[in-house]
Order: C-alpha cells, then structure tokens, then sequence
C-alpha cells in the first residue's frame, strides 16, 4: 500500500486519461476537427446553413417529426427558432402529417419550411407507378392542409438504379411543375455514398436526406460522398445523427445524443440535421448546439468511447485461452476492461478482477504475448492496463 | 471451470433459444387450406426495423417493439395478401403502438381485440400482436381473403383479445369512439410522464382524460414533483389534499387527482363542473378496481 491518496486518485484518472488518448488515437477522431471550447451558448446566434442552391437558408438543428401526440413539442420548436419540419407519408398511418397540419397552419406559410417523404411503389405500368406517387403526395398535401411542400423526397432509396429510375424522375418533376413541391430530393440509410453519388448524377434531385452518424463503419465514405454532393449544389440534410440513441441492444447505455449531434454538424457540408425530439428535454437540449457547436472535453471522450463499444466487447469466443502459457482467463479480463472504459463502472471491473484471484501484472514475465485475440484486441496491453485496478483501495474508486 | 461452465450454459441457452425461436417463427402463420405460404422476408428486429419502415421504426422501439415477422399468402386465383406481424413484448404495448397509427374515421370491423378494414388494408390487434395485412387487388374478393386470414391468424395465435383494463375505468358519457391511446413515453411531451392512458371526450369542445400508471405510490409522488418543477410555481394550485389545478404553458389547463399509484387527469375541459365529474367517476372507479 505505497500510494497515498493523492497518488491513487492521479492514478484513477492518468490511467482513464490514458485509455482515452489511446481511444482517441485508434478511433481516428483528430481528423474530424472537434473545436473544445467550453464556452455558454446563451447570446449566441442561431447558426445557419444554405440548403443547396434551393435557396433556403436554415438553422443547423431541425426536427424528425415522429409521433402525433404532442402537438406542444411543434410549438416549442418554433419558439426555439427551428424552422424545418420533417415528417413522412407513412408515418402513423398518415397521422403525422395530419398534426403538423394541424399544428402549422396556425402559422404564416413562409415562416417554416416543411419536408415529407413519399414512398415509390411499382405498380403494374411506368403510367399508374407514377399516377400514385402523385396521388400519395395529393394525400399528404391534404393531410398537411397545404398547397405544396417546401421539399418533397422520395423515401427511403438505398440503391442507384432506383435514385436514377426514370418514372420517378419524371414524377418528382411534374410535382414541382404542379407546384405541389418546391425541391425535390431523396432520403436514404443503406448504400449512402452510391445514393448520393446518384442524385448528383440524376441532375434532378436538390436535396439528400441521409443517415450519417460517427458509429458508421463507412462514415468516411458518406462523408466524401457529402462532399461531392454539396460541391454539386446539392443540400444535404442528415438523419439517424444518434446511431440509435444506445450502445446496447438492450437499450439500457445511452449514448451522448448532444455530443452525436454535434459530431455530424461539424461537417459544414451538412446543412442541418433531424434529430427527433420526443420530449420538451430532447427539444431543448437539441435546440441549445444551434447556438453553440463546440464540443466539450466530455462529450468528445463519450464519442470516444461509444464509438469504440463495439471494439470493447469481448464475444468470449476463447480462442485466446488455450494459447496463453498463463491460463488466464482473458475473456474475463476483458470483461472487466469493457466495463472500466466502456460503462465506467471500475466498481463492477475490480469485483471481477478480484474474484479471478490472478497476480497483479500477470503477463510481466513473458516477453511476447502468444494469445491472439479473434478480434484483434491487444490483450496483454489490456491485461496490463486493467489489472492495476486491482491494486486500488475499494473506497478510492468513484 | 466457471468461466467454461458459464459460456458452456449460455451456448445451451442459445441453443434452446434458437430453436424455440424457429419453431415459433413456423408457426405463427397458418396454414390455410388453398392458400400456399410464403415467408422470403427476414425477421426483423429492434436492430433492423429501420432497414424496412424507416423513420417509423423509432415509434415502434418507443413501444418495446420485439420482432416484425412477414408471410405471404397467395390464393390459386392469385390473390396475394401481405402480411405483417409486429411483436411488442406486452398487450399493452402493442395496444400503443397500434393506437398511435389507427385513425377514428376508420372502417372499424370486429377482430381480435379490434381492427380497420379499408381499401387494400386490414390492420389490427391481437394480444401482443399488431398486425398488417395488406394486398395490391382490389375488389370484394381480396377484401374477403384478408378478413378470412385475419380471423384464421386471431384464432391461431390464441392471445387474449381485450382492451387493456385501465381503459374500464374511462366513462362512456361523452366519449368519442376509438379515441381510446396507450402513450408508453414522454406524455404531453415530458420525459417524465410515461405509461399513460388517454381518452378523447366531447361536451361543447373536445377534451380529454387520462390516467397515469405508476408501480408504486411512492413514484407516482415523485413523478408528480418533478412535474410541478417543470412548470412555473404560480401555474401550480393545490384544491385539496390530492387535487390540484396546473396551468401548463405547453399543453393547457389540466386538473389532476392523486388516487394511490395513479394520476388522473383532464386536459383542457370548457367547464369546472364537467372537469369535476370526470375525475370522481374516474378516481372513484379507480379506487374500486385497481389498488
């Protein structure tokens, strides 16, 4: 017991610290460009982006529409300076669209910008699939109690082929002619870069609505693809900015929503975002990095280590047992380490660690690591690492 | 060793899992005579809703949405009907889920605990099972199919098909048909505000009453302070021990009642008296059935 506890706290915090910076360097956040600055945000303006060349200018954070029941949340929304409403023509059977129209018509027509989503569905010829992507837009149109939509995308297309398909080139055209929509675009969340590769090569479409999010194995891909479409002229509007709000399937650790948020906005290519605000919290903490886009030193570290769950979790495959000369019990370990760096719980990792009843530095004596790890963990780095936590006093863990 | 016994149980419990879950998925469609079944779909789950509905799916996961199963039935004259399992892990969730997407103007029908049949379109509610059905023909002869297979699924899948029994409490003075929601989250737009029971009344302007269920007393308190700390304090006034007057700057007047584990409330009533009433038969109906 040489520490004292001064030492043992330094110690607590160099080694997260240090798993951290090691996150940091694995997870390639540095090129994104975090700004740390920890300024408030009150006072500050609303940031805004063009849209494109659509000529609609909005602010950075906007709102997914997803459910009727709060018609409150809208009118918060737009005491909270956000403009774009995005809904679906399939959303609650229609009864979105019916409580934005609701809700919107209380205000001027100008004052707001609404997007929908309508679904393309072969029919039995180019003529009728065409007839009824109208005829959908027609009911939304009604349910909306408006006389156009500001954009109108054709929903949820994931490969070329379709952004390209002529019938539905040909439709949203005629719905601009018509006057039903003032921009045309599509929305997607699968194959994105070929996606938006395509709207930029169909020459007709002016605006993408796409999942980008830092948890996308690809995210450099879509952001290249970004890149090339806002060079196009095209505006790009981005979804799904949460990754599903949790790193479980369980649903139980959620990730950092502001902190996703932000992530995403940092590319300047991306005019505004969609996050879906279900609650007067989710509303206001969304709407607070319209003013205020720095990421914190907190939020940057809970992307770190989100964006490595994935590279914490040890299936428990045990391929590695048998080829260490030790006989630990790595998937243990690495249990405990995820429990350290991922849900920060050192409590729950040193109650492990301790009822394993193994050295503290059990790989000091062996000069090469002979256990691979299926997933390429560094498995004595980690051992090494984590195992300190056994040498700490139960009382000096947070 | 108990590290080997411990993945050793939970490869057995896979296992078991597995085959439960295959065995299941057969039988949850079935079979009709002069009907060939086909399931090409993948199982879809909380994971993957999104890559078939999209932006809805993040409703559905508001609702413990478990597993989405597909089939389609096709007829020898070539009707095909579409069908559409949503599993939610609870009747009530489900009941939610689905009473988020039904409409009152619907052609309602009898089938299972209750269900549209619109053009095309058969959705309804059996126990934890929503289902959609759906098919390109038109005509009395693909409406008919749907509601044969709808009956045969209700009957095959034997769950129980009742209201959820909160909604016993709600009188029927005034009550506007098929208004009856389940809002599993974020009632009135508050984080705080879950597991509520809504239903639509009319007298001179619409209104609605709602019941709030909490597990215990204790946190149905608890619930209820941090709503007074949302609002300001001059929106909040106490008429009687349990009773109280909220003027909510999102959501309108709503007049509250403490009755053990449960709050129950009225949004938005044109008159006191109405207001007063609706709350008694309510909390007084509470009190007698549930505890």
């Amino acid at each position: 017991m040489g520490m004292n506890e001064l030492d043992r706290r330094k110690f607590l915090r160099t080694s997260v610290l240090g798993g951290a910076s090691a996150l940091l360097a694995s997870a390639s956040f540095t090129s994104s460009g975090f700004a740390t600055n920890r300024t408030e945000s009150e006072d500050k303006p609303i940031i805004k982006r063009k849209l494109g060349k659509t000529g609609i200018e909005l602010p950075i954070v906007s709102f997914g529409v997803m459910r009727a029941d709060s018609p409150a949340l809208i009118h918060a929304a737009i005491k909270e300076d956000i403009i774009l409403f995005d809904t679906a023509h399939g959303y609650q059977g229609g009864k979105n669209e019916e409580m934005l129209g609701e809700v919107l018509k209380e205000y001027p027509r100008d004052s707001f910008v609404l997007a929908t989503k309508v679904p393309s569905e072969w029919k039995d010829n180019s003529d009728a699939t065409m007839k009824a992507f109208l005829e959908k837009l027609d009911i939304s149109l009604q349910r909306l109690k408006m006389e156009y939509v500001d954009i109108l995308y054709v929903h949820g297309l994931s490969k070329r082929d379709d952004v390209l398909y002529p019938v539905m080139l040909e439709a949203v055209t005629k719905a601009k002619k018509l006057g039903k929509a003032k921009h045309v675009g599509v929305s997607t969340h699968k194959n994105e870069p070929d996606v938006i590769q395509a709207a930029i090569d169909s020459g007709v479409y002016e605006v993408v609505l796409t999942s980008v999010n830092f948890k996308q194995d690809h995210y450099a891909a879509v952001k290249e693809a970004i890149a090339k479409a806002a060079k196009a002229g095209i505006g790009i509007v981005a979804m799904k900015t949460m990754a599903g709000g949790f790193l479980d399937k369980e649903r139980k650790q959620p990730i950092n929503c502001k902190a996703a948020l932000k992530f995403v906005l940092q590319d300047e290519n991306i005019t505004t975002a969609i996050p879906g605000n279900t609650n007067f919290d989710h509303l206001a903490m969304n709407a607070s990095v319209n003013r205020d886009l720095t990421m914190t030193a907190q939020e940057e570290a809970d992307l770190l280590v989100s964006k490595s769950e994935g590279g914490l979790y040890c299936q428990g495959c045990e391929h590695c047992v048998p080829h260490c000369p030790k006989g630990l019990p790595i998937p243990e370990i690495m249990r405990a380490y995820m429990y350290t760096y991922g849900y920060r719980n050192s409590h729950q990792a040193q109650e492990l660690l301790m009822s394993l009843n193994i050295p503290t530095n059990p790989c000091a004596d062996c000069s090469q690591c002979s256990a691979i790890c299926a997933k390429k963990f560094a498995i004595s780095e980690r051992v090494t690492d984590v195992m300190r936590l056994t040498t700490v006093p139960e009382e000096f863990i947070s | 060793m108990r590290s080997i016994s411990f993945y050793g149980s939970t490869a057995l419990f896979i296992l078991v899992i597995s085959v439960s879950l295959s065995y299941s998925q057969e039988s949850l469609f079935p079979q009709i005579p002069g009907w060939k079944i086909t399931q090409d779909d993948p199982v879809y789950n909380a994971n993957n809703l999104w890559d078939i509905i999209d932006g809805a799916a993040d409703l559905y996961l508001e609702y413990a949405f478990i597993d989405l199963h597909i089939a389609r039935y096709i007829s020898a004259d070539s009707i095909e009907v579409k069908v559409e399992l949503y599993k939610h892990a609870s009747d009530v969730d489900a009941f939610g889920m689905y009473s988020q997407e039904r409409d009152t103007v619907y052609n309602f029908i009898q089938l299972g605990v209750q269900g549209y049949l619109q053009q095309g379109v058969l959705n309804f509610l059996t126990g934890s099972y929503y289902i959609k059905m759906s098919t390109y023909q038109t005509g009395s002869k693909a409406q008919g199919a749907m509601l044969t297979i709808g009956r045969m699924l209700v009957e095959h899948l034997k769950q129980n098909n009742v209201m959820p029994k909160l909604f016993q409490v709600f009188p029927a003075e005034g009550k506007l048909s098929k208004t009856e929601q389940y809002i599993a989250h974020n009632f009135l737009g508050y984080s705080f505000l879950n597991s509520t029971y809504v239903v639509t009344y009319k007298d001179s302007s619409a209104f609605k009453v709602f019941v709030i269920e909490s597990t215990t007393s204790e946190k149905t308190n608890a619930m209820l302070a941090k709503y007074f700390n949302a609002v300001p304090k001059e929106a909040v006034t106490k008429f009687a021990p349990d009773k109280y007057q909220i003027r909510d700057p999102h959501n309108g007047v709503i007049e509250l009642q403490v009755v053990n584990r449960y709050v129950c409330g009225v949004i938005n009533c044109p008159d006191g008296k109405i207001w007063d009433w609706y709350l008694k038969e309510v909390t007084t109906s509470l009190s007698r059935t549930f505890k």
